[in-house]
């Protein structure tokens, strides 16, 4: 049986609504935002230069990604090296990082490397501004860094250690020789993927920069509608942003090597041929302990706040600010599910959508929905709360909750579909080669197909990677900070708050929830989707 | 950020989605499938639904729990709203103690929103406009008060201001005074970075080896009153002034209270604040250790004043508030718990040990002055800040 004219019909109609109704979550507040900027009279404003945000934020950008790649082949050496049970626990610690949203870590930075850490025991007197912007970036990346060029390791055919062994290569050479040439196409973009997310950076500079001169386009553009209101300056912030990711976006596309880059597995088998060098035994201690610092730091903190309203020494403004933290995490909670749950139906939709435009020789119409797919990475997360804030104001809906909450779910989920799509497109890909023609025998089509073949294949991957879209866009602080207000916000604005507020012990305890939050509902849905059993 | 993160994270689960699907295709091939179909198909797709079914329950509810919230807030909905700063409805801020004491006259329910720092309250109402829910404003000061008149959203007032003592005479029809006080740096007398107090400005920019902790004047007022004083003394030159202070700034927070909580952590010798700012320590904490520093030049004035806006339903009782506010007992209440000076007899009197007013000029500009040059003297402190 061959599917009816209608039913492909039916299903392309489908598609192409589904993608217009995502396309129309950054339209709309980007249109709203033009509209809005024309209704202001912008009378004066306090911009800071163009030109001195360009200059900053490439400076902090080339600096952090330089360190960080510095740290992270060394991370990645050191792992490779160290041939002991280290190794496995110090590859589990590069994922911490990874799982822990970047105002934690920015957090945990007051309490390791602030006043309230090393530099007030070093007695140093200005530690906010660059040096802590670095250090946050650096530890972000560094790990991510060494976690995308570890699988280079699992390249060198075993023939290459053994003419290594026999020709005595150890230490530097081995690595100029052999190593070296394993890892440059993956250090190449990594250091890419790096220096975009050095460039959007917004919570470390906005939480530890301390004056204006640490300026980015995204703090600018947070300042220019917060503070100036100044809707045409964000506009154009947000503009040059993308048009300068989007260079740099092309700019890998074009240059990375064409070799298969299978990053993110980061397993490396265990080598008998790599001999274990004491010195990355040793580093590979000293990464345990750096990359689990901030989150037991946190642990500790959140005890500390903990033993503190058990023993009635926190003070009624500390109360107060506490009694805060069930609602945010309602919020946080009702986020993470409804984006996921929009993720989940509209990457589906969207992935199938692409491919079946492709297999139907609509080629250049697949391209384009992937190309304005695209557009999402190079767009500021905050131009977006703007659009919202621009949609809000528009519609005169302040006291509304409902407005506010719909706006974070569109938020999280223009973030978190693009990570749905490229996760399932693959595997959609491989299911569609296997099965597509035995489906077809069956007379299998549309909802029969999807129902009695695609979901239950596609099942564990779509629910992870929607729960893991849903997580990692409402960690995020950029995105919400300028449409939250008292009555709604999530955990990340409530440590934002908290941490303005100097409530550092306090914001511990909301970290710490969110953190455990993120953790306990991927793993509820790892276990729910039944991705431990194909484990 | 998170896009970026996104970026590097989905090709990071793209690994991980092929990972997992080729151990799931690994285990059925041609044959397995068709039996699959056959038998697990219906079980499985029945636990899915019944699976994406509680999901979008609790979606729903979660939904319905906002919504919910929403009514909450309506039926429990205050009679007057109230923007300010922060610090004033911070427990140990005038705020709280005020509430009480209009609820229990007004037999009415009054609820205070604290939006960060006082210019942020003129933020605010630039994005919410005529929709705004506010009734009332209170922190903004005389250098802001010609700025918020300009946006055409605040009423004139029906307050009868005869009572005033004020140290220049009040002429807006819009805002009344509600305390006012004078900026100065304050600095603990153990620290032992300072050994000798500057007694002129001059001499307290020409110090080296001190660090101060400043706000910021697009965001805070007191930060626009630093920037206003430094105008006010030097002028033209006010520019080199900040290019001396530079160096010695650890931070520049968004508002006082922020500013003032890293002081008493620790973190710089000096902080702006006010002239009043010991006297919390003296006779809250009963700690003599903080002083604040006296200057030859003179001192920036600041009066903080409330209005009532035009779009509030109660106007009645929005004017009944402001009156209240210069009352002998609201004013007692916010001389001892703002710490600034009272504009108005206060009943209780001060304690005897509340500081008594700077001996020194108090200097100011006009509202209409600082709307029209503050952009100017803002951006050229930016200007030396991102040198």
């Amino acid at each position: 049986m061959l599917p009816t004219h209608s039913s492909a019909r039916v299903f392309l109609s489908t598609g192409g609504i589904v993608s217009l109704l995502f396309f129309s979550l950054f339209a709309v507040p980007l249109l709203a935002l033009l509209l809005w900027s024309q209704s202001q009279n912008a009378a004066e404003h306090l911009n800071y230069p163009l030109y001195k945000i360009l200059r900053f934020t490439l400076t902090q950008s080339v600096l952090s990604t330089g360190l960080s790649l510095f740290f992270g082949l060394g991370i990645a050496w050191s792992i490779v090296h160290c041939q002991s049970g280290l190794r496995k626990v110090a590859m589990l610690s590069l994922l911490l990082p990874l799982v822990m949203p970047v105002i934690t870590i920015c957090l945990s930075w007051n309490f390791l490397l602030g006043t309230q850490g090393l530099a007030g025991y070093f007695g140093i007197k200005r530690p906010y501004g660059l040096s802590a912007i670095l250090s946050v970036h650096v530890f972000l990346n560094m790990t991510l860094i060494a976690w995308l060029v570890l699988p280079a390791w699992r390249k060198a055919p075993e023939g290459y250690w053994r003419i290594a062994q026999m020709l005595n290569l150890t230490g530097w050479q081995l690595w100029r020789q052999l190593e070296w040439p394993l890892v440059k196409p993956y250090a190449y973009r990594s250091v890419a993927l790096c220096f975009l997310f050095c460039f959007t950076s917004f919570t470390p500079v906005f939480l530890l920069g301390g004056s204006p001169k640490y300026t980015t386009f995204e703090t600018a553009i947070y300042t220019a509608m917060r503070v100036n209101f100044d809707p045409v300056y964000a506009l154009i912030l947000g503009i040059s942003q993308f048009l300068i990711c989007t260079v740099i976006i092309v700019m890998i596309l074009k240059n990375s090597p064409k070799q298969s880059f299978d990053m993110g597995r980061g397993v490396i088998f265990s080598n008998k041929l790599i001999a274990t060098n004491w010195m990355a035994t040793i580093l590979s201690t000293v990464i345990i302990l750096i990359c689990a610092a901030p989150l037991v730091t946190i642990l500790i903190q959140a005890s500390n706040t903990v033993m503190s309203l058990v023993e009635g020494h926190l003070s009624e403004t500390g109360i107060e600010t506490l009694a805060s933290i069930p609602k945010a995490l309602q919020t946080t909670m009702m986020t993470i599910i409804s984006a996921m749950l929009t993720c989940l139906c509209l990457g589906w939709v969207l992935a199938a959508f692409k491919l079946k435009l492709t297999r139907q020789g609509y080629q250049k119409v697949a391209l384009t929905q992937e190309m304005l797919g695209g557009v999402v990475y190079a767009l500021p997360a905050l131009i977006m709360g703007a659009g919202w804030l621009a949609v809000i104001s528009l519609t005169g809906l302040w006291k509304s909750s409902v407005i506010i909450y719909l706006a974070f779910v569109s938020l999280t989920t223009l973030i978190g579909v693009p990570v749905v799509i490229r996760s399932i497109v693959p595997a959609y890909e491989q299911l569609q080669k296997q099965y597509g023609k035995l489906a077809e025998q069956l007379g299998l089509f549309g909802w029969q197909k999807i129902r009695k073949v695609d979901w239950p294949q596609l099942k564990v991957i779509l629910l992870l990677s929607a729960a893991y879209a849903g997580v990692m866009a409402s960690g995020d602080l950029g995105a919400f900070i300028l449409i939250s207000n008292e009555q709604l916000q999530t955990l990340p604005i409530l440590i934002q708050r908290q941490m303005a507020g100097y409530h550092h012990q306090i914001a511990s305890l909301s970290a710490l929830t969110l953190i455990l939050t993120h953790m306990v509902w991927l793993l509820a849905v790892y276990f729910f989707s039944g991705a431990w059993r194909q484990q | 950020m998170i896009l970026t993160l996104g970026t590097c994270l989905d090709n990071t689960s793209e690994g991980m989605g092929t990972v997992i699907y080729h151990r799931a295709s690994q285990q059925g091939r041609d044959m397995k499938i068709l039996n699959y179909l056959s038998k697990k198909t219906s079980v499985l797709i029945r636990q899915s639904v019944a699976k994406i079914a509680t999901i979008s329950v609790i979606a729903v509810l979660s939904m319905m729990s906002i919504h919910a919230d929403d009514t909450d807030s309506l039926s429990d909905t205050p009679d007057l709203k109230i923007y300010t700063y922060d610090s004033f409805v911070a427990d140990w801020g005038p705020g709280p103690k005020l509430v009480e004491l209009f609820e229990a006259q007004c037999q009415c329910k009054v609820e205070m929103i604290g939006v960060t720092d006082a210019l942020n309250i003129l933020t605010r109402l630039r994005f919410e406009g005529e929709d705004t829910e506010a009734d009332v404003i209170i922190g903004l000061d005389n250098n802001t008060i010609h700025e918020a008149d300009e946006l055409g959203l605040i009423a004139k007032h029906d307050v009868d201001l005869t009572a005033l003592e004020m140290p220049i005479e009040w002429s807006s029809d819009t805002f009344i005074p509600f305390d006012y006080g004078y900026f100065a740096f304050v600095y603990n007398k153990t620290n032992e970075n300072i050994k000798k107090p500057a007694t002129t400005f001059a001499d307290f920019i020409s110090e080296k080896d001190t660090t101060i902790i400043m706000q910021d004047p697009r965001t805070s007022s007191v930060g626009l009153g630093i920037v206003s004083w430094i105008q006010k003394i030097y002028g033209e030159k006010s520019a080199e002034v900040w290019r001396q202070l530079n160096d010695r700034i650890v931070t520049i927070s968004p508002g006082w209270g922020e500013a003032y909580s890293l002081f008493l952590q620790g973190d710089s010798d000096y902080v702006l604040s006010y002239t009043t700012s010991p006297a919390y320590h003296l006779i809250a904490e009963d700690d003599d250790n903080y002083a604040s520093l006296t200057f030859e030049e003179g001192h920036y004035l600041q009066i903080e004043a409330a209005a009532r806006l035009k779009t509030s339903k109660r106007p009645k009782l929005a004017n009944d508030f402001l009156q209240f506010l210069v009352t002998a007992e609201a004013q007692s209440t916010i001389a001892q718990s703002n710490w600034m000076y009272p504009v108005s007899e206060p009943k209780p009197a001060m304690p005897e040990n509340y500081p008594e007013k700077p001996q020194v000029p108090g200097l100011y500009f006009t509202s209409e002055e600082v709307t029209e040059d503050k952009t100017k003297w803002i951006q050229s402190w930016l200007d030396v800040l991102s040198e």
